[in-house]
């Protein structure tokens, strides 16, 4: 078979796995910054128990239920293999509810894409987490004395910090992300290597699995030329 | 009653009282410098002032400008309008890095303006349009105020690369630009090199110079002698003495005051 052939037949399956990588990226990031959000929630219900001398009083009263449900969230799922969590998005709602959830033509690509957006905004919002609280309280009093609102103070002073901050870690995460579409395979997602599967290698040709090397490469080359430059472009200011 | 009266102020983190009820006042134009060694609550009463941390107790007066009660609870744009009354200069600068220093004093000032236009001008067009007016007028106000501190060359640059000297003449600029009634220092040049705080101390006379009413938490005992009209001593959380400088350098009735001017002596 010859290389034309190969590459052509393995191009359908990267088109799958760039679309899994760029949906996933558009619906992850911005639900990273909720769950960030959520995390990082002060509220505590029953702050007014804090008179009492009891300890285990005192825990209840400073505890804080979203941020508490949304750190258990994400310790789930930090805590658990993604490739268990494709399976269990893709098969438990058949077979312990009975609905069909995933079902039609495109039911994998779904259920694969509902995993990766879940798994990837939590890593997320652990990046933006820790870039929000590193911001120094100096920064947030200033803009207090200047008279900002707090959605002018996070918009006009925070966020361009915070986005200098996490760059390095998202792009980390990005770059991963791009070979972890490759889990997909185990819930028959028609990505890149389910493609060279069915193609080559159940026909006992081995080499097009390692020249999928190349696809990768290339892909990571086009990202980490682009977050040079993102880099590049947010250089002139230190924080 | 005095352009800024404070009655009465007290604060406590937790349980451990800071201020234990502090009654202050100062006139219109007065530079008033407050020592004192650390932990007496000298920053925490600023604070309070710039409500950076509400007060638990007392009141707070600017002539004509505002009442403050720690028993009152005031909504977030009250607190607001409150605040831009005072302004405030920060040990650590606090400019906004990603901005230039001509930025770091117009944007602020320019998203206050844009409020106000926002009240008057309904919408559309002639809103744009009144945007685009005040941002020119904002941009020469802070061009005018950073070439008052002597920045008129570095207006472009970004604070990382300024000096810490320049930095903070920066944040003066910035804090001038809202015309606060009384400007505070906390510490102003502590985080310098002893050759760079000459010129933030000069910028601070030439401001006294003007007639601006300030309030400067120093350790620079010759400033506080040579500038300030007032001197208040702080120790654990209550003014202990106040005075004319000569008075309370040369003359402390106190012998904590005492005590603390001949540990500052020492050190020199």
């Amino acid at each position: 078979m010859s290389l034309l052939k190969v590459t052509q037949t393995l191009f359908e399956g990267f088109g799958v796995t760039c679309q899994l990588f760029i949906l996933t990226l558009a619906f992850s990031l911005p639900l990273g910054l909720l769950i960030a959000f959520g995390s990082m929630s002060k509220w505590k219900p029953f702050k007014r128990l804090n008179k009492y001398e009891s300890k285990l009083i005192r825990i209840i009263a400073n505890l804080r239920p979203i941020s508490l449900i949304f750190r258990v969230i994400v310790w789930v799922i930090r805590g658990t293999p993604l490739m268990l969590q494709l399976c269990a998005i893709f098969y438990v709602p058949g077979i312990v509810f009975d609905v069909q959830l995933f079902g039609g033509a495109n039911g994998r690509f779904t259920a694969a894409l509902v995993a990766f957006v879940i798994n990837y905004a939590c890593y997320f919002s652990e990046i933006y987490r820790g870039g929000i609280e590193g911001i120094p309280r100096g920064q947030y009093e200033a803009a207090q004395v200047l008279g900002m609102t707090a959605g002018e103070t996070f918009f006009t002073v925070i966020l361009m910090q915070v986005v200098k901050r996490i760059l390095a870690p998202i792009s980390n995460e990005v770059i991963t992300l791009v070979k972890d579409t490759s889990l997909a395979r185990v819930i028959a997602v028609a990505e890149i290597f389910y493609i060279n599967d069915m193609s080559f290698l159940n026909r006992g040709l081995i080499w097009p699995m390692f020249y999928i090397a190349v696809f990768f490469l290339v892909f990571v080359g086009v990202l980490t030329l682009f977050f040079g430059w993102c880099e590049k472009k947010l250089d002139y200011y230190k924080v | 009653m005095a352009f800024l009266e404070v009655k009465n102020l007290k604060k406590r983190f937790g349980d451990v009282s800071v201020l234990h009820g502090i009654d202050f006042s100062m006139e219109k134009g007065e530079v008033v410098a407050i020592i004192g060694s650390s932990g007496g609550g000298k920053t925490t009463f600023l604070r309070c002032l710039n409500f950076l941390e509400r007060a638990n107790f007392g009141t707070i007066d600017i002539d004509g400008a505002f009442h403050f009660d720690a028993n009152v609870v005031y909504s977030n744009a009250q607190m607001r309008a409150m605040r831009l009354k005072m302004g405030l200069v920060f040990q650590s600068f606090n400019l906004f890095p990603q901005y230039t220093a001509l930025e770091n004093v117009y944007i602020p000032l320019q998203l206050r303006t844009k409020e106000k236009i926002r009240a008057n001008v309904p919408f559309g067009l002639k809103r744009r349009a009144a945007y685009a007016e005040a941002q020119k007028e904002n941009r020469k106000i802070a061009e005018n105020i950073l070439t008052e501190v002597g920045l008129a060359e570095k207006m472009g640059n970004y604070p990382c690369q300024l000096s810490g000297g320049q930095q903070q003449r920066v944040a003066i600029a910035r804090a001038l630009a809202q015309e606060p009634a009384i400007l505070c220092f906390d510490e102003p040049t502590s985080a310098l090199d002893p050759e760079l705080t000459g010129e933030v101390l000069r910028v601070i006379k030439e401001l006294k110079d003007q007639g601006r009413t300030m309030l400067v938490v120093t350790h620079e005992m010759d400033f506080a002698r040579n500038v300030a009209d007032r001197v208040v001593f702080f120790a654990d959380g209550m003014i202990e003495e106040q005075g004319t400088p000569s008075e309370i350098f040369n003359n402390p009735k106190s012998a904590k005051t005492a005590a603390f001017l001949n540990h500052s002596a020492v050190n020199l």
